[in-house]
């Protein structure tokens, strides 16, 4: 939760902006469950939450030094990491 | 007319470095787009130790992450070649490995673009946009 201004009046809120690549999921369905668990997580209402979702085409992303493969191809995409790379990724959550 | 937004995590930049990747940046945008130098922005910023996350988890590893908006009607190729430029030479600045670089690269309408106080022209009309600046502004700024 940060300070920030909205309608030019100081208050608090939280933001989150996230840019991803072209769509393979529900978006209403991601957004809608950011905003319930994080609403949940910082203790606020969901009326205290903005969240903006941008599309960004795969072939204008960087991610580990290369550009991210067509959604579907990540699994090729990713035998091409350096093993040192590779074992740092967290596999599973938490 | 870009702006470019350089954050880094677990890793530090000198003012000599970050001078360096504010020349990379600007002059592999006007060498891939031909856009004058003096409308390209960099800022820089970096990540609070433990809030850089990747993959759910706190990470340790360096990593630069270039975010860049420049205003839409280029080509992938041209774009692609912007990209593969300031991932190089970025990489080589920083001393880190490739792997170790994010960019993102968004389009935005110039009608959606206000810089130096007026919406920006179209690609292939910055001259005569340019005419239109205050000889102040215009003098101030690097060639």
């Amino acid at each position: 939760m940060g300070k920030g201004n909205v309608s030019g009046k100081a208050g608090q809120f939280t933001q989150i902006t996230a840019l991803i690549d072209l769509s393979r999921f529900s978006k209403l369905a991601l957004m809608s469950q950011m905003l319930e668990e994080i609403a949940h997580i910082v203790d606020i209402t969901a009326e205290d939450v903005w969240i903006y979702l941008q599309y960004i085409s795969a072939t204008q992303m960087i991610e580990f030094g290369r550009f991210l493969p067509a959604p579907g191809e990540e699994v090729e995409w990713e035998k091409r990491m350096t093993p040192e790379k590779h074992a740092r990724l967290p596999r599973q959550p938490h | 007319m870009p702006t470019y937004t350089v954050t880094v995590a677990n890793l530090s930049l000198s003012s000599q470095q970050e001078s360096q990747i504010a020349e990379a940046i600007t002059a592999a945008h006007s060498a891939q787009t031909g856009a004058p130098r003096f409308f390209a922005q960099v800022l820089f910023s970096a990540a609070n130790e433990g809030e850089h996350f990747v993959g759910g988890r706190v990470n340790t590893a360096p990593q630069v992450y270039v975010h860049g908006l420049v205003r839409e009607g280029r080509s992938i190729e041209i774009k692609q070649a912007l990209m593969s430029q300031m991932l190089e030479e970025i990489a080589q600045i920083v001393d880190v490995t490739a792997e170790d670089v994010w960019i993102y690269l968004q389009d935005i309408p110039a009608t959606q673009m206000i810089e130096f106080g007026r919406f920006l022209p179209a690609p292939g009309e910055e001259a005569e946009w340019e005419k239109g600046m205050s000889p102040e502004k215009r003098a101030s700024l690097p060639k």
